[in-house]
């Protein structure tokens, strides 16, 4: 607590002692619905400021996190009736954490929009491997998860959120986030700069996986049944880039932001029986974001759009 | 003592022979020239230097260590920094950041602290009323004594420079020459550059290596170089060029 | 024996190849439009999987709602594609300097939402239901190999629009300067080519073959509003296998993944079909990036 102390100014504080206080009551005040609504934003949260670390500091983009997402939930799937879903979290994280690392070595090579694509067929990859061993080999389409109750669900991913906000503030204000930033503006120069530019990648990703990975485990204890279309949906990568995208990429109050503005809206149209419009909404927002850019409209102005700079092919170094 | 020894590099991409068997030496706090024709070689061999490329034979020597084969970052720590022949600034960043790169994670600065060092680095190159623009606002000839500064921030035994006088016109030349100067002199830095006229090494360079389609065709002081016969073949009609 | 194993390989292997040429004259036509698009416009189309679906769709409705035969449908799929298209244009061309960077992530954003906008689109309209429908379904032997009627249509479609649009690009004046544009437009521009109109002309193409290469999709197998996805991710491994900008590369790529496709997912398991596409498109991208015939 000290050291929060010092390193947040009191102001920081001030928030994120809100955002607890406020999330933390919804359930005594606001009931059921009002919690389970705020599960889906906490984990949306969790999601896109983890996405940040990868693809707004080091400007990978990932249109991939529903891999590490379903991952987490398919491991605590399997460990929570060992360890309970309080040790489930932090071995899924891990294994996460040590995917991260395995797939980075090849896919962090891969640059650009060329990282995009392959990031988005990694989680379709994975999907269809998944479904294919269940039915295949233990001749089953899903799989019964313990549910914990909606207090403990909704605690631990207030936890989880303020875990992962702290995680990306402090390393954006790092030597690491320095290092990260760097890589996104230009990877040979970083380098050459003395950057052990594959070591932070690595770690980059890796970081990202274990929170995406922790809020797919605790998310596991929620929905009670799960298989691959559930674990592993595109849309989950696809809602966390956007969030990103539309917050501002290395924006964490942006992502924040829009991650809560859109999971309410989302929520909206689900409870009218009809989700299409939203994604009709979101696209037509995203086009808005472009077309307006750098114009002062009002709705925009949270919605900013940063500038994204996409990686561009490795060149030889001239 | 010498700082730095290519020994026998050769290499290759695909058919074409980018370097053959280079030697050169370079004496601790010296200022020495590579210059040759575009596509000579030059900004490849940096690359080796700085461990972009592994060369297909030979190896490099630095502070009598061999260093080839190690990562770029490495090579940055151990005290070898380089600029671009095409500038690569880190543009989304405040030029004072971009400095802080250097001086945090090239070679370690001991006890001195990095943000002093990196005001330091911009008040050297004149560039510290630039510090909190964001790098891709600065002009063309800021670029190019900002890649300077970036590649200083680093604190090198060694700054490899790759034609930073290109485009800049004569009054800028002698600043700049100056600053490289006072580089090599105060900060006590040894320092390769390469021009692709011998011209713009003349008045700094105590040794030159000429290099052609890959091959070092002569080696020696600016006004030894300029009379060998080879070297005017080399540059026959480039020749006015390379003297004017 | 050894007669009678050699024979049935031989025939296994013609099966392959034919379904594999079938399946593959579809991806062929449909990443036709993608390599144009990206290396002519500098923009990956993130909706390419959607103009396939949607091209399904506007068959699909026109068949059930009235009786219109799939072929018929094309210009209307086109139609409804080049309406697409030219929304691209206005959105990304026309709209912003064509600084390579910003056509580059400004295009990655439009057509992300593109892909949002007309899956969810779609979804309203027809549901998110799986969609079946029957046409020209009877038992056909072709070149020894018994297929079906409907699948040998597939190429039958396709094949020649690819052709066209070949010739379009070869013979024509207003296709040399899109070959032109997607070489190097700045001298592409010099040389009196109108860039801008080449521009729509590559966005306009680009959207329409997808399209009829949904089209061709539609009567053999099912679709759903959402399976842009697996087309765009294959639809990427044909370009980057094909190189580029280059029409004849993504024939040949496209071709080539079907019979690579059909052959591995025999050899494994149906069960993978999509695995196993992916996992090509991951290690193309790994390891070949430059394509198969790109320069290195
Ligand atoms: N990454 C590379 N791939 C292929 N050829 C290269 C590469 N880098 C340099 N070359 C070739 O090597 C030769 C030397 O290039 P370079 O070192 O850049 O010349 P210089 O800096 O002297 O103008 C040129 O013919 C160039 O085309
Ligand atoms: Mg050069």
């Amino acid at each position: 607590m000290k050291v929060l102390m010092a390193l947040l100014s009191s102001k920081q504080i001030a928030a994120l002692t809100l955002f607890i206080v406020v999330t933390a009551s919804v359930p005594v005040f606001g009931g059921t619905y009002a919690a389970s609504i705020l599960i889906i934003v906490l984990s949306f949260i969790a999601l896109v400021s983890a996405w940040q670390i990868i693809s707004g500091y080091a400007g990978y983009i990932l249109l991939g996190s529903a891999a590490f997402y379903g991952l987490g939930m398919y491991m605590s799937a399997l460990l929570t009736p060992i360890l309970t879903l309080y040790g489930a979290i932090p071995a899924s994280a891990a294994v996460c954490f040590a995917a991260a690392l395995g797939l980075g070595v090849p896919f962090l090579r891969i640059k650009g929009p060329y990282f995009i694509i392959a990031t988005l067929a990694l989680g379709e990859l994975i999907r269809n491997i998944v479904t294919f061993t269940e039915t295949n080999y233990f001749r089953t389409l899903g799989r019964i998860t313990i549910m914990y109750d909606l207090t403990t669900i909704l605690y631990l991913l207030i936890i989880n959120a303020v875990a992962v906000i702290l995680a990306v503030y402090f390393i954006k204000n790092s030597k690491f986030g320095l290092g990260l930033m760097s890589i996104k503006n230009d990877e040979i120069a970083a380098e050459s700069c003395g950057i052990p530019t594959t070591k932070y990648k690595l770690l980059a990703f890796g970081i990202t996986a274990v929170f995406m990975g922790s809020t797919g485990a605790i998310m596991a204890s929620r929905a009670g049944y799960i298989d691959p279309d559930i674990a592993f949906p595109a849309y989950i990568s696809i809602y966390t880039l956007v969030m990103g995208i539309i917050g501002g990429l290395g924006n964490l109050i942006g992502g924040i932001v829009s991650a809560i503005i859109l999971t309410l809206l989302f929520e909206i149209f689900l409870s009218m029986g009809n989700p299409y419009p939203f994604g009709i909404l979101l696209g037509i927002l995203l086009i808005l974001s472009v077309l307006l850019r750098g114009k002062r409209v009002t709705l925009l102005r949270i919605f900013r759009m940063q500038k994204i700079t996409v990686q561009k092919p490795l060149s030889p170094a001239k | 003592m010498t700082i730095l020894r290519l020994n026998k590099i050769d290499k290759r991409f695909g058919g074409i022979k980018a370097l053959k068997s280079v030697d050169f030496e370079v004496e601790e706090a010296s200022i020495a020239g590579i210059v040759g024709p575009n596509g000579a070689g030059k900004t490849t061999l940096f690359n080796i230097v700085t461990g972009y490329y592994k060369p297909d034979g030979g190896y490099v020597i630095f502070d009598n260590k061999n260093i080839t084969g190690l990562k770029p970052h490495q090579i940055c720590k151990m005290g070898i920094a380089r600029t671009y022949q095409i500038v690569r600034p880190f543009k989304d960043m405040r030029v004072f950041d971009n400095i802080m790169v250097g001086a945090k994670f090239g070679r370690p600065l001991d006890k001195r602290n990095p943000e002093k060092w990196a005001r330091e680095v911009l008040e050297f190159t004149g560039l510290i009323n630039r510090a909190n623009e964001f790098a891709r606002n600065l002009t063309f000839t800021e670029l190019r004594r900002f890649e300077v500064a970036r590649a200083l921030a680093c604190n090198p035994k060694i700054l490899l420079l790759d034609e930073v006088l290109a485009g800049l016109n004569p009054a800028e030349v002698t600043v700049a020459c100056e600053m490289i100067k006072k580089i090599n002199k105060e900060f006590n830095i040894t320092i390769v550059i390469i021009e692709h006229v011998l011209k713009g090494v003349w008045a700094l360079a105590e040794k030159v290596m000429v290099l052609h389609h890959g091959e070092k065709i002569g080696e020696g002081k600016p006004e030894e170089v300029f009379k060998m016969k080879q070297v005017e073949e080399a540059y026959l009609g480039t020749r006015w060029e390379a003297v004017a | 024996m050894v007669i009678e194993a050699v024979g049935y390989t031989l025939t296994i292997g013609m099966r392959l190849i034919v379904a594999g040429i079938i399946i593959g004259s579809a991806y062929a036509l449909g990443a036709l439009g993608l390599t144009l698009i990206w290396g002519g416009a500098r923009i990956i189309n993130y909706a390419h999987g959607e103009l396939v679906m949607i091209g399904a769709y506007v068959s699909f409705w026109l068949f059930t709602a009235f009786k219109v035969p799939p072929p018929l449908a094309i210009p209307f799929a086109a139609g409804v594609a080049a309406v697409i298209g030219l929304g691209l244009y206005l959105g990304t061309i026309g709209r912003l300097t064509r600084a390579p960077e910003e056509m580059e992530s400004y295009g990655l954003i439009l057509t992300f939402a593109l892909m949002i906008l007309l899956s969810n689109s779609v979804a309203w309209m027809f549901t998110s239901d799986i969609q079946v429908y029957r046409w020209m379904m009877v038992p056909i032997d072709f070149f020894a190999v018994s297929t079906l009627l409907n699948r040998l249509m597939i190429p039958i479609i396709c094949l020649p629009v690819a052709g066209i649009v070949l010739a379009l690009m070869n013979k024509t004046w207003f296709g040399r300067g899109i070959s032109l544009v997607i070489d190097n437009d700045q001298v592409a521009g010099l040389v009196g080519v109108n860039v801008r109109n080449a521009y729509f002309g590559i966005l306009t193409i680009g959207t329409i073959t997808p399209a009829i290469a949904g089209l061709a999709w539609s009567f053999n197998y099912p679709f759903s509003p959402f399976i842009g996805i697996e087309h765009a991710i294959l639809a990427f491994v044909v370009v980057i296998l094909g190189g580029l900008g280059s029409p004849k590369g993504s024939i040949v790529g496209g071709l080539l993944i079907g019979i690579i496709e059909t052959t591995l997912v025999y050899l494994i398991s149906p069960g993978l079909r999509l695995a196993i596409a992916y996992s090509i498109f991951i290690l193309v991208i790994l390891l070949r990036p430059s394509g198969l015939f790109g320069r290195k």
